[in-house]
């Protein structure tokens, strides 16, 4: 699928090791300073780094979305019947290939633009989202 | 914030964040229905086995803009003729074909807003968590004030 092909580039249905980053050491140390406990410091910090990598992941399918195939979009499988016949001998094979184009192309309209695209790939990162933010937020309203 | 704390300075920047993902995706709302009206005028050409959203769609931009050349303004015209639409007919055709992408679009619009109201619920923890422990200095202070001159009173 399309939605976990998305989060497995992107690395979000792994589980990172924050723990040995600087940036967490050094974001720990500055909650600690603030008067928050080694173990609230750690969990901010931690769900800190989490939302960062799911809305760097956002970003990243935001800006760039499956690329729009326009050969494949704009081509006329009708004009392109002579090169299929030339190419095949049969006609059966001739058809076939047709109907493959077609099917390509219908698929690759269905799919619309840049802009449609992008919206359907971060659509698929909310739950990524909604997770990390419910994180972030019991980390730092933890009584 | 008086003076805020390393975390209210990140949460703010999320904050910030939001707004701009906001603003993105309401743009993005729009663009998914001009491509989509542009979508449906291409069909309407001649050529309709030909699919070339670019040329329409810039066309039709400068239409709606009021900045389209005579011709581009006449060819959108015939366009709208060819598909015996107006362009009310065609904005509300495009809303039809596009309403699951810009339903996509709220959804991330909405998304966005809670993550600004758990930010906002954030940011007012840590101010309040600040504020008491201050308070609780103050206290102390006082306290430990109390106490020394009780000793005194008593030496």
């Amino acid at each position: 699928m399309a939605s976990s092909r998305n989060s497995r580039k992107h690395g979000l249905t792994v589980q990172v090791d924050f723990e040995s980053s600087d940036v967490y050491a050094s974001l720990k140390l500055l909650f600690s300073e603030e008067g928050f406990s080694p173990f609230m410091a750690a969990d901010i910090a931690t769900s800190l780094l989490n939302y960062r990598r799911v809305m760097d992941a956002y970003y990243d399918t935001y800006t760039s979305p499956e690329p729009v195939d326009e050969l494949m979009r704009d081509m006329s499988v009708k004009d392109s019947m002579p090169i299929f016949r030339e190419m095949l001998s049969e006609p059966d094979d001739v058809r076939d290939m047709a109907a493959f184009f077609a099917n390509m192309q219908r698929k690759e309209q269905r799919n619309g633009g840049p802009v449609f695209r992008r919206t359907v790939d971060c659509h698929k990162l909310i739950r990524y989202q909604r997770h990390a933010i419910s994180r972030r937020s019991e980390a730092i309203r933890h009584p | 914030m008086e003076k805020p704390s390393p975390l209210n300075v990140a949460l703010v920047t999320q904050l910030n964040e939001c707004l701009w993902w906001i603003e993105r995706h309401t743009v993005d709302k729009e663009l998914l229905l001009h491509e989509s009206m542009a979508k449906i005028l291409c069909r309407a050409d001649t050529y309709r086995d030909v699919y070339d959203n670019h040329l329409v769609s810039a066309a039709l931009e400068g239409f709606f803009a009021g900045n389209a050349s005579k011709k581009e303004k006449q060819w959108v015209n015939d366009l709208l003729k060819e598909a015996k639409l107006t362009v009310s007919d065609l904005r509300a055709r495009g809303f039809k074909d596009a309403a699951k992408h810009i339903k996509m679009a709220d959804d991330l619009i909405h998304r966005q807003y809670q993550t600004m109201r758990h930010l906002q619920k954030s940011i007012d923890a840590v101010d309040f968590k600040s504020r008491l422990i201050k308070r609780m200095d103050l206290e102390l202070a006082t306290l430990e004030n109390n106490a020394l001159a009780i000793d005194a009173k008593s030496s």
